[in-house]
């Protein structure tokens, strides 16, 4: 019965579309997810007035700093009370076990490799072009550093979560409904239902259900096909 | 004056609880504490008290909304208590789930009474001793300054707890006359262990007062 695992993506730089956005869609959904376009837009007011509506926030500000700083900046961000949030797992080690701040129910989730990028830039940047290996290398690492999740495509699911096991949040972005939707700058994705049966928790979806005519009978279709 | 009793585990205490007509019992979500519930301990014990008239109570702090919202519609929970640094967009919302939402506010002096102002959504508050450090968010036989409560101005109902036992009973009803009482250590024989005699007694003396 209980099949709420959608997080719908909140990239708008409009905010009272995306409060009506909000208020339609609250109770159908796990969270909402607030990055980089939403929150440098409209800022800690922005965020408040989301958060008034529905308390249930995925701030994906993908933190990526020296130990200290990412977690004084941890710390400060826990007082906003979002559910998940995220860190880049390359910030290593040290950056990792630092990042668990002190109160309350804040998840934070890994960031393994950008979805965006393709073994041509992976060979570039991390000197693999194998993508997979990297994020199986990164999701280890990860767990090993005490952090309560990752980000992944949904190729990396099935892998992670038989390696890593159950207590683990697998949080997934490149879900489109059907392949008729062209695949946008995201390069590796799969079906809401796929996802699941792989062992994803979340799912996040943003324009599929966003731009749709009717974002709600589009949300509430995902959450029939994966209860 | 109402009765809760606070981190029920079994069902012989839950009927000693009935027997005696306490109106809550509370089951303590919340793995740090002693007094901690598992979901199908407390599924069978909400199940009984089904055809009891006393009210189950999930007690939860700071537990991530959603999993709440699913215990809640799981546990078929009317009532729900909640301990930890929880706000107001989080009550409202835990609202539309038909909850009566009690709302537990730490005192140590009368600044903190302001704490119930945010709380529009709360149904009930529950005065509590204000934890150090190191201490569980509740249950720690510790007591705050009840001279405080004669000034309290709130139209809500409110529960008193904290170091309540048979000792201070009469000082709460001739004193304080509080909505409700929420008693969970007195009567303890040991730390987390309900015990149905002092209950008994508890109620005796509560009556003979």
């Amino acid at each position: 019965m209980f099949n709420k695992r959608v997080i719908v993506a909140l990239d708008s730089n409009d905010i009272n579309k995306t409060i009506n956005l909000v208020k339609t869609l609250r109770k159908d959904v796990y969270a909402f997810k607030i990055g980089y376009e939403f929150f440098f837009n409209f800022g800690l007011n922005g965020y408040k007035k989301i958060y008034s509506i529905c308390p249930k926030i995925f701030l994906d500000l993908k933190l990526h700093d020296i130990p200290n700083t990412v977690k004084n900046g941890l710390n400060a961000l826990a007082k906003i009370k979002p559910l998940l949030t995220t860190i880049h797992i390359s910030g290593g080690d040290q950056m990792m076990l630092s990042s668990k701040p002190k109160k309350n129910f804040i998840k934070i989730l890994g960031v393994s490799i950008l979805t965006s990028l393709n073994s041509k830039q992976t060979k570039k940047y991390y000197n693999e072009s194998n993508v997979s290996v990297l994020v199986k290398k990164f999701a280890k690492l990860a767990k090993k550093n005490k952090l309560d999740g990752v980000v992944c495509s949904p190729k990396e699911i099935k892998y992670i979560r038989k390696q890593i096991g159950k207590n683990f949040i697998i949080v997934t972005p490149g879900i489109r409904i059907n392949n008729k939707i062209k695949k946008d700058d995201q390069k590796r994705i799969e079906t809401p239902r796929k996802a699941i049966e792989m062992g994803a928790n979340y799912l996040v979806i943003g324009r599929p259900i966003t731009q749709a005519k009717d974002p709600l009978k589009v949300l509430k279709e995902i959450n029939k096909t994966i209860s | 004056m109402l009765i809760k009793i606070c981190g029920i585990q079994d069902e012989d205490t839950l009927l000693c609880c009935e027997n005696n007509n306490i109106s809550f019992f509370g089951m303590i979500f919340y793995p740090k504490s002693p007094r901690n519930i598992s979901l199908e301990n407390a599924s069978l014990l909400q199940k009984k008290s089904e055809h009891l008239n006393i009210n189950g109570v999930g007690v939860f702090v700071n537990k991530n909304i959603n999993e709440l919202e699913e215990i809640i519609n799981n546990l078929k929970l009317s009532f729900i208590q909640l301990h930890g640094s929880e706000d107001e967009a989080y009550l409202r919302t835990l609202k539309k789930n038909n909850v009566k939402i009690i709302k537990s506010i730490s005192i140590s002096n009368k600044e903190d009474f302001k704490e119930i102002y945010k709380y529009k959504s709360a149904d009930y508050f529950l005065f509590d001793y204000k934890p150090l450090k190191d201490e569980l968010p509740g249950g720690n036989s510790k007591r705050f300054d009840w001279n405080l409560l004669k000034n309290l101005q709130t139209d809500k109902p409110w529960f008193l707890s904290g170091g309540i036992n048979i000792n201070n009973i009469q000082e709460i009803l001739l004193d304080i006359k509080p909505f409700g009482i929420d008693l969970s250590s007195g009567v303890e024989k040991e730390l987390g262990i309900k015990d149905n005699g002092i209950i008994n007694n508890f109620i005796r003396k509560l009556k003979n007062a």
